[in-house]
């Protein structure tokens, strides 16, 4: 028997599970304003690479549930598009980091 | 053009055609958005790539941002659907049963026309061109079936999505019904109910021609509409008669159960469509047989147009003393469930 029927949709179960990870990493480093690109340098240092087809449409949705508040600048002669947490993204955020410290816990017990 | 201005030009196509999915209302500020991101990756990856940033720089950043179809999908919070995952299970069942039951008929008219007329005529219906006709009829029938099928569930698919009181959170499960509950709506026989009034009201508006009785010629058979065999529909009563059986079924489909207010509506709607019969036999007289003189044999003309005529009213007749007591077997029902207090 060969791996390959086993791990054939490995990459929908990780994109699953990375899903909502990514938008606990984006709101976390938003309390600062960032635009895009910054945020995603932001998160690839701190070892989550996200690619931008992917980030950029989801501030958008995080930004039209409420989650986030946005304003047009220019800098170094560019139009960016700036994001910070707002207040109703802020209790989402404490209420999910809650949510997956205890899922994390849980889910390490389990995998010992 | 340099090529810094090539790059550029497009990644301005690349935002554009990307905007060009999402509501007209976000496709500005995301075109500019995007622009300026893609500029800044472009300058970046040319930067620590030590390369100048070209179209072949700027093709493989787009590459790596993704299909613009797929990225615009990505902006969207929910998946638009015509006709959603709850519904499409019940669309595809009676698709199929429309397309059965087309193909039934179909049949059944080619061996009526073959066993009805003088002669054999089935070496005729199913040569070439006879083939050729029964596909394109049927064709034309099972496009105008489905398309009106969807149009039902789209509108279900859409009424649906704005129910009140949907929200997970709202079920409570001493709300569920009996498993012997009379006011239970059976979900299957509305959404055929709503299918049967779609079609039948589209096909009595723009298609009146393709009711009446078939004629069997030396030519083949032919088809008598109603209002040359002098029967006179009240189409105002009518239509107004499809759109309250409309709005009840889907208003049922909604509420998902029977009230005392939707009973006594359906038996309005029964006594209306009582009266709308009554109306029709009282205005339809026997047809003046000249009209009929280019097709009929003129010596059988006279007997076919009584014939035709006393056929059609005695099945409306039928219809009629059928729906009154079935009004008058719901009257009973209300009172006896819901009894007026004295």
């Amino acid at each position: 028997m060969t791996a390959g029927p086993h791990l054939e949709h490995l990459d929908g179960l990780s994109l699953e599970l990375r899903r909502g990870a990514l938008v606990l990493g984006v709101l976390s480093q938003l309390s600062e304003e960032q635009y895009g690109y910054s945020l995603k340098k932001l998160l690839a240092d701190a070892g989550l690479e996200i690619d931008e087809g992917t980030l950029y449409p989801l501030l958008r949705r995080l930004e039209s549930q409420g989650l986030l508040s946005s304003t047009w600048r220019v800098q170094d002669g560019r139009p960016r598009r700036y994001y910070k947490i707002s207040a109703g993204g802020k209790s989402t955020l404490k209420a999910m980091t809650a949510e997956w410290e205890s899922l994390a816990k849980a889910v390490g017990r389990l995998l010992k | 053009m340099t090529d810094r201005e090539k790059a550029l030009g497009l990644i301005h196509r690349y935002a554009h055609e990307v905007a060009a999915w999402l509501p007209r209302k976000q496709r500005e500020d995301v075109t500019t958005e995007l622009r300026a991101l893609l500029e800044e990756m472009l300058d970046e990856r040319a930067l620590h790539g030590d390369r100048p940033a070209d179209e072949e720089l700027a093709v493989a950043v787009l590459k790596e941002f993704g299909e613009p179809s797929k990225v615009a999908l990505r902006y969207q919070p929910e998946p638009e659907y015509l006709i959603g995952p709850e519904w499409f299970p019940y669309y595809k069942f009676w698709s199929l049963v429309v397309l059965i039951v087309l193909a039934a008929v179909m049949g059944l008219a080619i061996v009526f026309s073959a066993l009805g007329g003088p002669g054999d005529r089935l070496p005729d219906l199913l040569g070439r061109h006879g083939l050729v006709d029964m596909v394109l009829n049927f064709m034309q029938l099972a496009v105008l079936n489905i398309g009106v099928l969807t149009l039902v569930f789209a509108v279900l698919e859409r009424v649906f999505k704005q129910k009140p009181g949907a929200k997970p959170e709202d079920w409570n499960p001493r709300d569920l019904p009996a498993v012997k509950d009379p006011d239970r709506i059976s979900e299957g026989d509305l959404v055929f109910k709503i299918y049967a009034i779609a079609v039948l009201a589209t096909l009595l508006n723009f298609y009146p021609q393709w009711f009446g009785i078939l004629y069997i010629t030396d030519e083949g058979a032919r088809a008598v509409p109603l209002a040359r065999l002098g029967i006179v529909l009240p189409a105002t009563l009518m239509n107004i008669w499809w759109a309250g059986a409309l709005t009840l079924n889907m208003w049922l489909l909604r509420e998902r159960r029977w009230t005392r207010e939707t009973r006594w509506a359906e038996l309005m709607l029964g006594a209306f469509g009582a009266f709308i019969l009554w109306a029709a036999i009282a205005a339809s007289n026997l047809p003046d047989v000249e009209n009929w003189r280019d097709f009929v044999d003129p010596r059988r003309v006279e007997r076919l147009a009584w014939l035709g005529f006393r056929v059609v009213t005695f099945s409306m007749w039928i219809a009629l003393v059928l729906t009154l007591v079935e009004t008058v077997v719901r009257l009973v029902r209300i009172l006896r469930r819901y009894p007026v207090a004295p």
